[in-house]
């Protein structure tokens, strides 16, 4: 493999390796991700903005660490895609709105971006997004929709979706995204790479610009199992303890989650059922309920910090974003605080699904990823929007905050994932499995073949 | 959240809004999705010892 060709030419776990014993410089790998981007991004549309000047010195820091012997970090030279809502020091934090850009750069580095350049990964590209992570497209008022590698005339998913589909397309191997209702899971899946919504309040969200306190949580991509555990470890600064997959018990998740799914993404899903033995099905109660309480929340909250913006400047965002907003201004005080008492009876009813379980299956998303001329999905027998219904499975887990690995499953079409769930602060068990499954081939990314 | 159009210039007023009228129509189609799950979780029976969870803790409290 050589660096002419186009794309990574390597995945994420192998390059700090290469990196180490001298086979591969970090200024030539970075040189060429961004020439890739500059060439072929027009095809996909997953990046705003390339942090070239960055990029090239903190590469150039890794060579030099390299050369005097010393160790360049778990990350050594491996660029990654940041969702345009992490502070990235002297860039303005947009959030994917013109309503932000305006504003002062940021002084310095969000704790999750500043903990990959740490481990000695190399920052190379912000990455396009949904305005203010309300959307699960990547359809872009101001950028332009992102489009999935894999078919351009389809979506990459949203909101995360220049993060996920770079990776796919091969710009970069980690990334980071946000997932308040399914940003990291669902692009995760429509684009066929691994993702983390890890357990509410485990990864900091300091320094990204919020949508929904009380449910956001941000996160990494990545192009391998192995990619994605020494992602979580840097951005944790924890080295996992080692888990026997053996061990776990699986179950899948039954009703709401085995409703719905198109045919390629059951025939999928059993079949990773079977592979583990999952033989045994769980039911939780009022998902449709959780799913309501998650839209609930998150259109009052993110009303409410957007208030003054749209005061004053209403005409600047995307058209899509600032009518759910405005109708989120209108949802009654006592919905919402009952919609947060409700959120506490559906932890008790997901710990109680756990009770003979460590990992819950179910799909990420109802099946392949939507073309941009296909608006509508069926939905429990009545036509849909699609757009608004691929958070379908993963809006209802968002409320309960426990931690969820997006997995890419093998399919002979468009790329397919399953959702992987564990108990709160267990992403140990996840990744283990993970990267057992990805071992063993029944998980492995999809990912441009250039 | 029974709100009809022709109300919302007087709604947003109250919180110191001043929408477009052209912005009506798609405001109106999300309340209509909004006004589906509150009722879902207004209907919903819970104990006046259920609190909210403000400062969300997945663990068990």
């Amino acid at each position: 493999m050589t660096l002419s060709s186009k794309g990574l030419p390597y995945f994420s776990h192998d390059i700090p390796q290469l990196i180490r014993n001298q086979t591969l410089s970090a200024v030539a790998l970075t040189q060429h991700i961004l020439s890739d981007i500059t060439q072929r991004d027009h095809l996909y549309n997953t990046t705003t903005r390339l942090l070239t000047q960055r990029a090239l010195e903190y590469a150039q820091q890794v060579d030099t660490t390299v050369q005097k012997g010393v160790d360049p970090g778990p990350l050594a030279g491996i660029p990654f895609g940041i969702k345009d809502l992490f502070d990235v020091a002297g860039e303005i934090t947009t959030a994917g709105s013109k309503v932000l850009a305006n504003s002062r750069p940021a002084s310095s580095d969000a704790i999750l971006v500043h903990r990959l350049i740490k481990a000695g990964a190399i920052p190379v590209a912000l990455t396009n997004m949904d305005e203010f992570a309300y959307g699960f497209a990547t359809d872009n008022a101001h950028h332009g929709p992102t489009h999935n590698p894999h078919d351009t005339q389809r979506l990459a998913g949203g909101s995360s979706g220049g993060s996920a589909a770079g990776i796919a397309a091969r710009f970069f191997s980690l990334s980071l995204g946000s997932d308040t209702n399914g940003s990291i899971r669902v692009p995760a899946s429509l684009c066929g790479v691994w993702g983390l919504r890890a357990t509410q309040g485990r990864l900091s969200t300091h320094g990204s610009y919020p949508f929904v306190t009380s449910l956001d949580t941000v996160g990494p991509f990545a192009d391998s199992a192995k990619g994605l555990t020494l992602c979580f470890e840097a951005l944790t600064e924890e080295k996992l303890a080692p888990i026997d997959p053996s061990s776990l018990n699986i179950a899948r998740l039954g009703g709401w989650f085995s409703d719905n799914m198109s045919p390629s993404m059951q025939i999928a899903i059993d079949s990773l059922a079977d592979t583990l033995n999952a033989t045994e099905i769980i039911h939780i109660p009022e998902v449709a309920r959780a799913r309501a309480a998650a839209f609930i929340i998150s259109a009052s909250e993110g009303a409410a910090l957007h208030l003054n913006h749209l005061r004053h400047q209403a005409d600047e965002f995307d058209p899509a974003v600032r009518d759910r907003l405005l109708a989120g201004t209108l949802i009654p005080a006592s919905t919402i605080n009952k919609a947060h008492r409700f959120r506490s009876w559906f932890r008790r009813a997901m710990h109680e699904a756990f009770t003979h379980a460590d990992i819950l299956i179910a799909p990420a998303v109802v099946g392949e990823a939507p073309r941009f001329d296909q608006p509508l999905i069926e939905v429990n027998h009545e036509m849909v929007s699609a757009r608004a219904n691929l958070g379908l499975y993963t809006q209802p887990l968002t409320l309960a905050g426990f931690p969820v690995l997006t997995l890419p499953m093998p399919s002979d079409g468009l790329p397919l994932s399953a959702q992987l769930i564990a108990k709160p602060g267990r992403e140990d068990q996840l990744l283990a499995l993970g990267m057992a499954l990805e071992h063993s081939g029944t998980a492995q990314a999809r990912l441009l073949n250039l | 959240m029974n709100i009809q159009q022709k109300d919302l210039g007087i709604f947003f007023q109250n919180i110191g809004l001043n929408v477009s009228e052209a912005y009506h129509e798609g405001i109106m189609a999300n309340i209509s999705i909004l006004s589906t799950y509150a009722s879902m979780i207004d209907e919903f029976p819970l104990s006046d010892r259920e609190e909210p969870a403000a400062q969300y803790e997945p663990h068990h409290p």
